[in-house]
């Protein structure tokens, strides 16, 4: 890979799911950047860098990823969402790509890139 | 012969008295002789003339006698003509009387015909009473003042056992079938207080009689007696009596039952348009259920900022008259209800009702429940899909895949049933480390467990266990498990440090072939490390001491142990 790997903020609370996003997200190209199990964690980490994209899982260990969406958002990050729920259930109004879980690879894969177009369109070219 | 001319009075007609006298019996020849002889001629006339002044007396004397008679007939014909005058006055005062008489008929024939008119009402009314009397079921006697029976009517007949025959006889003198003996105090009574008496009474056959005396007053107001009426209410106690125990039952359920019961009245204002609702009545239960004594209180006295439903709902029933069931929250008493309406007349609805705020916090925690569940289901899943996976990775020979995934999954299935048998809430370590452990290790002496009680988070139980089947995958392949003289010890502590409390576990093995550290990190090392420090913020150190295995977690305890 020549030019410089995107950077995905992972935020999943259950250990073994995350070490597989993570995974996944390398299998793809993406440099990782987390995972971070908490919304604590994930704002903590938003403070250090900038990814270029997020995978956030909506309820961690019973708190609502709220305000991570929301930080995300006035970042101006795309994100996809992960969740055991459906839309309609999810704990806050959220209308981007969502995954459902269990997902595939090719699921979270196919999310963020649909993410990241739309975000690139939605952007000033910057070259 | 003497003639003699008379006058007579007032009598204009000449008359003549015309008197023939007889002289003795004529001698010879009657024919003149008085030329024959003078001396015999003489005496004759001398006899004619005594003869004729004896007659002349005698005339005179008839002649008095006449005109005295004639006198006497005089007066009596005056009398006659009076008696005349007098005669015909009386015959116009009888003709006087004569009129008055018939116009006094006449007045007579007519009040007689009034009369009759009358006693002809009287006989219909007579006859109207006779069968009033006999249709009547009401059974009446007349008694006098000396209880002497004076009439009755046939529904007496068989109470007293008399009949019409018996009239004039003392009631007291009858046997009756009343169960009562009063009867002759009371109608004393009521003829010496003239207020009239009233009583229920039983017959000897299990009728119930309501007995009234009332003095029996005349038409000008003499008492001369009393009335004494039955009439059979046995029917009407019957039903008083079965209303009576319908009621008392009613009265009880009512009293008794859980569920709240309220008369409600709704109130108007002047157009009609329904502004409360007083509770008028209430059952014990009610006033139970809410908390709140509202008993004849209006709801807008009761206090509080009930729902407009409250009031709402009553009024459409009343107005609909159809019968409505709802749930119904009341924010003031932060409960829910389950409410029956229904109309009892124009301004009253019955309201039952019940308290479910168990039942909907119930439903409300099954949905949430079922919610979570379908995430926990789809979680656990994930963490399945990604066990797979990552055991695929770590796994060279995919012949060591499937026993390696198997038990792995298998060890999770564990931890969750142990999760299960808690409801989820709490999991004890030592229950946990016996569950994952004791399909390693054969005989207790190979395994020592050392610890206080600790109630582990489900999401600690589910990692714990995880890691601890991580290890003793790690010692039955490589380390004290592998040898038959190898022993493991898990112990646990809690301990107070300055971030605040820790759990430390601390997994060592002994006795076991000596110990390499592996060349490249697998699963288990990888699970260990990452999990155990990313889900619980935990520590781990990974010891490949040559003697065996020593790996020490610590855990804050705020994330590890369970609160409930």
């Amino acid at each position: 890979m020549t030019e410089k790997p995107l950077t995905i903020l992972a935020v999943e609370d259950e250990a073994l799911i995350a070490m597989e996003l993570e995974d996944l997200l390398q299998d793809f190209g993406y440099r990782v950047a987390g995972p971070a199990s908490t919304v604590s964690a994930a704002l903590a980490l938003l403070q250090g860098c900038h990814p270029d994209a997020a995978v956030v899982d909506a309820n961690l260990a019973g708190e609502s990823a709220w305000p991570i969406v929301e930080a995300l958002e006035k970042a101006g990050i795309p994100m996809v969402v992960a969740s055991g729920y459906e839309l309609s259930e999810l704990p806050f109004a959220f209308n981007g790509p969502l995954v459902s879980k269990p997902y595939r690879a090719r699921n979270v894969g196919d999310a963020l890139s649909v993410a990241l177009d739309a975000s690139s369109r939605d952007r000033p070219p910057s070259e | 012969m003497h003639v003699q001319p008379v006058a007579a009075e007032g009598q204009g007609g000449k008359q003549a008295l015309v008197l023939l006298i007889d002289t003795g019996p004529a001698s010879g020849d009657r024919a003149p002789e008085v030329s024959g002889g003078d001396v015999a001629s003489s005496e004759r006339i001398r006899q004619l003339e005594a003869e004729l002044r004896t007659t002349q007396d005698r005339l005179g004397s008839s002649r008095r006698e006449h005109e005295r008679s004639h006198q006497e007939l005089r007066v009596a014909n005056e009398e006659l003509q009076s008696i005349n005058e007098e005669y015909r006055s009386t015959a116009e005062e009888l003709e006087t009387s004569k009129e008055e008489l018939h116009s006094i008929n006449e007045e007579l024939s007519a009040v007689n015909s009034e009369l009759k008119d009358k006693l002809d009402d009287v006989a219909s009314a007579h006859s109207d009473l006779q069968n009033l009397i006999n249709a009547t079921d009401i059974g009446t006697l007349f008694l006098d003042a000396k209880l002497r029976i004076k009439m009755l009517t046939p529904a007496v007949e068989q109470l007293f056992s008399v009949t019409d025959s018996d009239v004039g006889r003392p009631i007291t003198d009858f046997t009756h079938k009343l169960a009562h003996d009063g009867m002759e105090r009371e109608a004393a009574k009521v003829l010496r207080d003239l207020v009239p008496v009233e009583s229920e009474v039983e017959t000897r056959d299990g009728r119930w009689l309501m007995m009234r005396l009332r003095p029996y007053r005349t038409v000008d107001d003499k008492i001369e007696g009393v009335v004494v009426s039955f009439v059979d209410i046995t029917s009407r106690r019957e039903t008083e009596k079965r209303l009576r125990e319908s009621e008392a039952r009613y009265r009880r359920l009512f009293e008794s039952m859980d569920e709240g019961y309220i008369l409600a009245e709704v109130i108007r204002d002047h157009t009609g348009k329904a502004v409360d609702v007083l509770y008028a009545d209430a059952n014990p239960a009610a006033v139970r259920l809410v908390h709140i004594d509202f008993k004849g209180k209006r709801l807008s006295d009761v206090g509080g900022d009930f729902e407009p439903h409250w009031w709402m709902l009553p009024t459409r029933v009343l107005d609909s008259g159809r019968p409505e069931h709802a749930e119904l929250f009341a924010k003031p008493l932060d409960r829910w209800f389950g409410v029956s309406f229904s109309k009892l007349d124009d301004s009253r609805v019955a309201i039952l009702f019940q308290d479910i705020s168990e039942r909907k916090r119930h439903e409300a925690e099954r949905e949430m429940m079922m919610g979570e569940l379908n995430h926990r289901v789809k979680n656990m899943l994930a963490v399945v899909q990604s066990i797979a996976s990552q055991t695929l990775r770590s796994s060279p020979d995919p012949a060591d895949f499937v026993p390696a995934f198997q038990e792995r999954v298998q060890a999770l299935g564990q931890a969750h049933g142990l999760l299960t048998k808690d409801r989820w809430r709490r999991t004890d370590l030592r229950e946990l480390a016996d569950a994952v452990l004791g399909s390693f290790v054969d005989g207790q002496h190979r395994l020592v467990l050392e610890g206080p009680e600790v109630r582990l988070s489900p999401n600690a139980a589910i990692t714990i266990s995880m890691a601890l089947h991580e290890l003793s995958t790690n010692a039955l392949n490589y380390g004290a498990l592998a040898s038959s003289d190898g022993t493991v010890r898990l112990s646990w502590e809690l301990r107070e440090d300055q971030e605040g409390q820790r759990l430390e576990v601390s997994w060592s093995e002994h006795d076991g072939p000596r110990v390499e550290a592996p060349e490249r990190e697998g699963f288990g090392s990888r699970m260990l490390e990452r999990g155990i420090a990313y889900e619980l913020d935990g520590k781990v150190t990974l010891d490949y001491a040559p003697t065996g295995l020593t790996c020490r977690m610590s855990f804050p305890a705020e994330r590890t142990l369970s609160h409930d």
